[in-house]
């Protein structure tokens, strides 16, 4: 089908209902939202993820005693990646960089979004995702060096994609650079023959400024979702209008 | 003071004027309470008049490319802008009237006149499509990102067609019955820009562009509308008539461009609660600015306030009755002559410490809330250098995005909860009325409408306007953490909570973010705070046609265009 072109605003305009639509409480689908669009900007697949119904798991995490471990509970990191990059840059704040281990969650796509996340808010962060059903491969590696305008480099192993349900992440997050991180996390080098990208955020900023192409089933899905908190009219709906 | 303030002020103007002014800035309760938002009046600040005197400092061009308008009004208009550098072009397609009912809700495919605002150079194949794709498919149809936005607008049916017949028939319309009818030969139906329909992101205007500050792209098309709706009665009337004469510009100048809005505003100023910080701030801190001057002040300053609430108060004397639910212009009127005497006694010598917080007091003491809020406007006019400083921080505050500050203790979130949100905390929502109401968007493009809890379906859709409501059950949660926690880690397990705890935050660095009320209480007035934004915009004559809905007019007295282009100074308060 014919991609259609969108303003990064109109798209984000939408998530915030389509995302609802889709399940989401309406909190973390107004935070969400940009989570959403900057990946379908950067690299493609945020829609594609909420089309494939994954995302309608109305799940709280659970933090362990330690604050070491997140249970997910097959939450999608665009549910709840800012809720569990949030605490990681709270606790990482206090005093030693922080490795927390998140378990049964879903949605790779958006791992990149959640480290920069942290990153942009002083904190440099190391975040692996491993695909429990695959084995337990590393399918996507990210570190954010932080900054206002954070250095972000990400792998993607193509032989590994991600599966729709329990997946592992391994978030490091502290205020030192990379290097410390990778040191003190015990995370997987980045993968030797796989080069890294790292145009997520001139791909977005290309997108602002042009506008997107996203695939119209897709879209369609996307709008669809939307219109699901649209109500019925009637005459005396009519005349509750202003 | 919100971060960047007195960075942003000091570049400009001295910091110790910022934190002089920052005590005299007056109370959230007074400001944000309802009846406090429905006495607001535009200001030098109001997007509108920026936008004017913008286009008059640098005497922007706006030029007739076509005017091919039949006698029946319609046809193909287009305009090439001229703006600092840049060039834009608006396109109208200009359609007959379909019939329908005077409800001014939103209908597909209905209305009189379609237009579209481009940016740079174009050639005529993409005016023509970018105007195919709003007529033929509207809500449907697809832009790119070359255009600013679409826009709608229809006809006066109480002025439109008489002036057209009065102009074939070689005659004037009467200026007065101009001002006592609805003020406009069209009435703005809608923009739809930033982004919707693939048209230009805000964010993606560069900063030195003509129309980055916000709203400045809105309501040039407003301002385009009414400069079209003269060359359009006129070109209606010479297709109809060989003795058709022009509109005289005495006309023009008491015609502007109509308005109305309803209560999808208030789920905006809900949504945005930085905007709204930034737009209230900015004129609240330059209210503070002008009182906190003080004395003696200058002869020249004292005499021209006296003018300006001296034109005020005939402004207000010659309008017409207004509906009960604001106060009638006689009574504003009464109360700005009676401040204007207390400005006579400045002007015979009496020396108050502040000069101007003596007269602002006075006018608030007065019993008109309307004419003191009218002499607040007035006193920023007297300091243009101030109101100028602050538009570059209003824009950039206007961007600001709230996010979740994760660091802190649940316990300072509590504290914040407490001190800037005790006004929701004191809502008893058990209250007969208390949760009478819930906004939603009707499958009919979207509109907002606003439901009864107890009797409409939609509520498990309910648009998000619940502040009070919002806090007090966070307040609860708050209070059965563990105080040792921090907000990034109490929000792991309650992400739910996300959403208000960012604007609790934003809240605590940023004043007037929230209106204080609880908004779906079946006493609250969604005009209260419609009528606040349109103040903002730089509406004039705004009077709530319902509860839900304000109209009024735009651009009423604002220069013409040949005006603007040759650099017209100061006609009227439009360009001040």
């Amino acid at each position: 089908m014919t991609p259609v072109r969108v303003a990064y605003p109109e798209l984000r305009r939408t998530a915030r209902e389509a995302l609802r639509g889709a399940g989401l409480p309406l909190a973390q689908a107004d935070e969400a939202a940009d989570m959403l669009v900057w990946t379908e900007a950067a690299s493609g697949g945020g829609l594609a993820f909420v089309r494939s119904g994954a995302l309608a798991k109305p799940v709280r995490p659970r933090l362990s005693d330690e604050g070491t471990l997140v249970d997910c509970g097959g939450a999608s990191l665009l549910a709840v990646g800012l809720r569990i990059a949030d605490y990681a840059l709270a606790a990482a704040q206090q005093g030693q960089p922080l490795r927390l281990a998140v378990h049964d969650t879903t949605g790779a796509e958006f791992l990149p979004y959640t480290a920069r996340h942290a990153a942009r808010l002083g904190c440099s962060v190391i975040a692996a995702y491993a695909d429990v059903g695959g084995g337990g491969a590393l399918s996507l590696l990210v570190e954010a060096q932080s900054g206002d305008r954070p250095r972000l480099a990400v792998w993607r192993d193509g032989d590994h994609a991600p599966s729709p349900a329990d997946g592992r992440v391994t978030f490091v997050c502290g205020r030192a650079p990379i290097s410390v991180l990778r040191r003190h996390g015990r995370v997987p080098d980045p993968p030797p023959d796989v080069p890294a990208d790292i145009a997520w955020d001139a791909r977005a900023a290309d997108a602002l400024a042009r506008g997107l192409d996203v695939a119209s089933e897709d879209y369609a899905a996307f709008t669809a979702c939307s219109s699901l908190l649209r109500v019925p009219t009637s005459e005396r709906s009519r005349a509750q209008a202003g | 003071m919100p971060p960047g303030f007195l960075e942003a002020w000091a570049a400009a103007r001295p910091a110790e004027e910022a934190i002089e002014a920052w005590r005299f800035l007056r109370s959230e309760d007074e400001v944000m309470s309802p009846a406090g938002m429905r006495a607001m009046t535009p200001t030098p600040l109001s997007f509108a008049h920026t936008l004017v005197r913008r286009m008059e400092r640098h005497a922007w061009q706006i030029r007739r490319h076509e005017v091919a308008i039949d006698a029946s009004a319609c046809g193909t208009v287009i305009y090439e802008i001229d703006a600092e550098g840049a060039t834009f072009h608006f396109a109208i397609r200009a359609r007959p009237t379909p019939s329908r009912p005077g409800d001014g809700r939103l209908r597909e495919n209905e209305f009189d006149f379609l237009g579209t605002l481009i940016d740079g150079p174009v050639d005529r194949a993409y005016l023509e499509r970018d105007l195919a794709e709003a007529v033929d498919k509207v809500w449907r149809g697809r832009s790119t990102n070359r255009t600013l936005g679409w826009t709608f607008a229809n006809r006066s049916a109480r002025l439109f067609e008489d002036v057209v017949a009065q102009l074939a028939a070689g005659r004037q319309p009467h200026v007065a019955e101009l001002r006592r009818g609805s003020g406009y030969l069209l009435r703005n139906a809608g923009f739809y820009g930033n982004g919707r329909h693939a048209t230009r992101a805000w964010s993606a205007i560069p900063r030195d562009h003509p129309l980055a500050y916000p709203y400045h792209v809105d309501l040039l098309c407003l301002y385009l509308w009414r400069t079209a709706s003269f060359d359009i009665v006129e070109a209606a009337a010479t297709a109809r008539s060989g003795s058709a004469v022009r509109l005289a510009d005495q006309a023009k100048r008491v015609l502007g461009i109509g308005n109305s809005s309803g209560i999808g505003t208030i789920a905006a100023l809900v949504r945005w609660p930085a905007a709204l910080s930034a737009m209230m701030l900015a004129r609240e801190f330059a209210l503070a600015h002008a009182k906190a001057r003080r004395g003696p002040v200058d002869r020249e300053r004292v005499m021209r306030l006296g003018e300006l609430v001296d034109e005020a108060r005939r402004r207000y004397d010659s309008l017409p009755p207004r509906s009960d639910a604001l106060e009638q212009p006689n009574e504003v009127a009464a109360g700005l002559g009676r401040v204007a005497e207390h400005v006579d006694r400045l002007a015979d010598g009496e020396q108050p410490e502040r000069p101007w917080a003596w007269v602002s007091d006075y006018a608030a003491r007065g019993g008109s809330r309307e004419a003191a809020e009218q002499v607040n406007a007035l006193l920023l006019e007297l300091y243009p250098e101030v109101t100028e400083a602050l538009i570059p921080f209003m824009g950039s505050l206007m961007s600001h995005r709230r996010r979740v500050a994760p660091e802190p203790p649940v316990t300072q979130l509590l504290d914040e909860v407490e001190d800037r949100y005790a006004w929701a905390l004191d809502v008893d929502f058990e209250a007969p009325g208390a949760r009478e109401h819930f906004w939603y968007k009707s499958e009919e493009n979207g509109e907002n409408r606003r439901g009864v809890r107890a009797i409409d379906p939609g509520v498990e859709f309910e648009t998000f306007v619940d502040v009070a409501g919002a806090v007090q059950r966070l307040r609860r949660r708050l209070v059965a953490a563990r105080p040792e926690h921090t907000v990034g880690r109490f929000l792991v397990e309650a992400p739910e909570e996300a959403l208000v705890t960012s604007r609790v935050q934003l809240a605590a660095r940023m004043p007037y973010s929230e209106i204080r009320a609880n908004v779906i209480d079946a006493r609250f007035r969604p005009s209260d705070a419609i009528g606040c934004f349109l103040s903002i915009l730089g509406i004039e004559r705004p009077e709530p046609a319902s509860v839900q809905w304000v109209r009024g007019v735009f651009f009423q007295a604002a220069p013409l265009a040949e005006e603007i282009a040759s650099r017209a100074e100061d006609r009227g308060p439009q360009a001040r």
